[in-house]
């Protein structure tokens, strides 16, 4: 038994995959022991999607074999029912059925709850790994999946994959659990998976988020163009070593956070000090129950933090909604917390992509076009000299590949996520909205993205940007704090750190409103 | 202006999709022409008429269809289960009001084909409204209209005799040498249109409510307005549809626009368009036509009973939308 458990659980070698001219998985072998955490670092198109299908046999590879619990078989074998066999994965697009209830999502993935009362024994066992993977997830067993915020729809999927159902899992595949997680549900689901490794569960997670890996993780394999260049140790890993292996150009390297925190501060107040128009303001009651507004300016990036459900997110769409069409004037708008006047027009990018982003019939070029259609018409209709025009600058600006006529479907996340950067930077709007741009993101991309907003900025562009990830606040000018629906601080974004954020999104107390918002 | 604009000039290719084999292959309307050429070389060769004689009068008829098709293409491809089960009942009542006003007087043309067009826009607000706003389903919501349209048809029909003007029906059945007008004019409609859907910023609207609409409302569109539109339009193109019927065929009837209810939405689903949204082909809907329209001719001459005629129809049917489930088509 103690030789068992000791064993590989999952055991790869030379595994390569190609698809058309591409090879996208590249002799790549991989071992994970039993009850061991392991990372796949790269960036997107590394091959770390397609090896983690090949090993969930989903996908047949070309060449190699992939043994899980001593069972052998070639890659290039699929396999129907990779959950019969213990293997669970969740893929990063998230895949649960928009018109279901949590207890019934909860029955697809639980082959254990059948018969009577299927719905309640598919909830409590979904609820038992919920309350202790997430302590504080509120979300109710007869909600319906669409309602959902994306946050809650992840943690619903992650949860699910460790449920018990009728073959426990032995190995779970996660590609990008936590890119809608907020810090405090981050730390409670790494601290869930330590403790599911102690029993023996192994664990793959592939994200972008580096910090993760090398805290929670026992090794990391780098992956870069289908190959796997090595593994780190994470105890000896660092950011710097592990960007290094996955091979950035150097460019990227001289932008580390402290030195562009530095160059914008000064940049920041002159800015501050220069224009005084502002574009957005929000109204709350203070604490004292008086009015207290909080004003945005033009050029300014302002950040909304906080933990995920205390309204950061509806007082961005407010401001959505606020905001006037083009040429047209906008209007008040009421949140139960905020009164919200936005001057000018606004353009929004989510990072939801599936549900708020993309049009998945389209190509490329009609998805960048599509906020900007005026601007490429002449007496009605589209002029595809101007079309093709604004989508090449585009292409050119934010550095994507490929060909505009390629469907959006076809591009990785990461691209799919600049082709919508590109749809609302191009609309040329007063206002630039971000919901959690970065989702799913490698950090090559967030660096660009990142350059790109500042340079935006100067142009005059303001930018209202929520965020889950703290870490990439510091690239604002200003941080709001949102707690219980309310603005709870105002901080540089020079001090916004990881640790300010939280202390701040926790604060002292926690009043009724944070349950009301939590219920909604 | 930053560091990324001087970075190595990556190489941009903005390729168009090239008109090759391939491409006209796969397009989701190549079924339907190939139905449609099937069946009127089967026509010739069973009934031994001339070709030109058998597609001349086909497209005619055919084109009432495409012009209530295409109304309802709008509002199939806009999307959250749009359809539009009320354009039979608005074609009947626009038929009856435009034969009164018309009243046999080609003075009256026009008034006649605004009366007609305008009552199947009010019908389509109405339905607009009732789905929009009240949230009802568009099944039953146009449904509601179509029954309400059919009782003022039914009480304001007793009172009426009306003829339409001879011009226009004159009009209906012209021939130039071997072209016939009105055929010509139900492609320069379906052109007129396959233009406003492709190739202006309202068609994308419309293609875009239809694939993701919280998406299309972030992107700087009114989902709940592009949909209305839809129904309006189709409210419309149903009431034109109705007058140009009755025109042809003598004046209106209580049984005019019966056929055109299913039919309507048959032809949107055999040019290729998807049920679900999204995605509307204007070439495809009228080849779907055609080929309806020269089905029932097929049946007609074959001399068979009713029986096999549906059978026939039916099998040529499923043929046609399998051979058009690709699988870009198929979500």
């Amino acid at each position: 038994m103690s030789d068992r458990s000791r064993g590989d659980t999952l055991v790869v070698e030379g595994v390569s995959k190609r698809f058309g001219s591409t090879l996208a998985v590249d002799d790549a072998s991989i071992r994970v022991t039993r009850g061991e955490l392991i990372g796949i670092a790269g960036h997107n198109g590394a091959g770390k999607s397609t090896i983690l299908k090949i090993i969930n046999g989903q996908l047949a590879g070309d060449a190699g074999s992939v043994t899980v619990n001593d069972v052998k078989r070639a890659a290039d074998q699929t396999v129907a029912h990779p959950e019969k066999i213990g293997v669970r994965t969740v893929y990063q697009e998230l895949s649960l059925c928009a018109s279901l209830r949590v207890d019934e999502t909860a029955a697809i993935f639980d082959h254990s709850a059948r018969g009577l009362g299927w719905r309640r024994t598919a909830w409590k066992n979904l609820a038992a790994v919920l309350d202790d993977m997430f302590p504080e997830h509120g979300i109710r067993r007869e909600a319906k999946i669409n309602d959902l915020s994306i946050a809650r729809r992840q943690m619903i999927e992650c949860a699910s994959a460790f449920i018990d159902s009728t073959v426990p899992p032995v190995l779970v595949i996660l590609d990008e659990p936590t890119s809608s997680l907020d810090a405090a549900a981050t730390v409670g689901f790494y601290a869930y998976l330590q403790r599911r490794a102690a029993e023996g569960v192994s664990v793959i997670i592939t994200t972008h988020r580096l910090h993760e890996m090398i805290d929670n993780l026992s090794r990391i394999y780098v992956m870069r163009d289908g190959r796997v260049l090595g593994e780190h140790a994470a105890a000896t890993a660092t950011k710097d070593s592990l960007v290094d292996a996955m091979g950035l150009a150097s460019h990227e390297e001289a932008r580390t956070p402290t030195a562009s925190a530095l160059g914008r501060e000064t940049g920041g107040v002159a800015r501050s000090t220069s224009s005084n128009e502002v574009i957005v303001r929000l109204e709350q009651s203070g604490e004292d129950g008086s009015p207290e507004a909080l004003e945005v300016r033009r050029g300014e990036i302002v950040g909304f933090a906080g933990l995920e459900g205390h309204g950061q997110l509806t007082a961005l769409e407010a401001v959505y909604r606020a905001a006037g069409r083009r040429g047209r004037a906008g209007r008040n708008r009421r949140t139960p917390h905020h009164s919200v006047a936005v001057t000018g027009d606004a353009a929004y990018v989510s990072g939801d992509r599936g549900v708020r982003g993309i049009f998945p019939l389209w190509d490329v070029a009609k998805n960048i076009s599509f906020s900007s259609l005026a601007s490429v018409s002449s007496a009605g209709l589209i002029r595809s000299d101007s079309e093709s025009a604004l989508v090449g600058d585009w292409y050119r600006r934010l550095g994507i590949k490929g060909t505009s006529a390629d469907p959006i479907t076809s591009l990785s996340g990461g691209t799919q996520q600049k082709a919508l950067m590109a749809r609302a930077m191009a609309v040329g709007s007063d206002l630039l909205l971000l919901e959690d741009p970065t989702r799913g993101v490698d950090q090559a991309t967030k660096s660009d993205v990142y350059e790109l907003l500042r340079s935006q900025a100067d142009t005059g562009q303001t930018i209202v940007w929520y965020s889950t990830e703290n870490e990439e606040l510091r690239n604002c000018d200003r941080v709001f704090v949102f707690r219980s629906g309310r603005v709870v601080a105002t901080i540089s974004g020079s001090d916004a750190t990881e640790d300010v954020i939280i202390a701040l999104s926790f604060g002292d107390s926690t009043d009724s409103t944070h349950e009301e918002e939590l219920a909604r | 202006m930053t560091a990324l604009d001087t970075r190595p000039e990556t190489p941009v290719r903005i390729r168009k999709p090239a008109l090759t084999v391939r491409s006209i292959v796969r397009h989701p309307a190549t079924p339907a022409f190939i139905g449609m050429l099937v069946v009127w070389l089967s026509i010739g060769a069973i009934a031994g008429r001339g070709l030109i004689d058998t597609i001349s009068a086909g497209i005619i008829i055919a084109t009432f269809l495409v012009i209530v098709g295409i109304g309802q293409l709008f509002v199939i491809t806009v999307g959250n289960g749009g359809i539009d089960l009320s354009v039979s009942y608005v074609m009947t009542l626009s038929a009856f009001l435009a034969c009164q006003i018309m009243a046999g007087q080609d003075s009256n043309i026009v008034l006649g084909l605004v009366v007609g067009v305008v009552a199947g826009v009010v019908a389509g607000g109405v339905s607009a409204f009732l789905i929009e706003f009240i949230g009802m389903p568009p099944l039953v919501g146009t449904l509601a209209v179509g029954f309400g349209l059919q009782t003022i048809t039914l009480i304001y029909s007793g009172s009426v005799v009306g003829v339409a003007s001879p011009a226009l029906s004159d009009f209906t059945t012209m021939q130039i040498g071997p072209i016939p007008v009105f055929g010509v004019v139900g492609v320069v409609v379906a052109v007129l249109f396959a233009v406003i859907l492709k190739r202006t910023p309202y068609g994308r609207r419309i293609e875009a409510v239809g694939q993701k609409p919280v998406a299309a409302g972030f992107g700087g569109t009114r989902p709940s307005l592009i949909r209305a539109s839809a129904y309006v339009l189709s409210g419309g193109m149903a009431g034109l549809a109705g007058v140009f019927l009755a025109a042809y065929s003598g004046g209106a009837s209580l049984g005019l626009g019966t056929s055109y209810q299913l039919a309507s939405i048959a032809v949107v689903v055999l040019g290729g368009s998807l049920i679900a949204g999204g995605r509307g082909i204007v070439s495809g809907l009228w080849a779907g036509a055609v080929l309806l329209t020269l089905l029932t001719t097929l049946a007609n001459i074959t001399r068979l009973s009713s029986g096999w005629q549906f059978i026939i129809q039916g099998a040529l049917i499923v043929l046609v939308l399998a051979l058009s489930r690709n699988p870009i088509a198929r979500r």
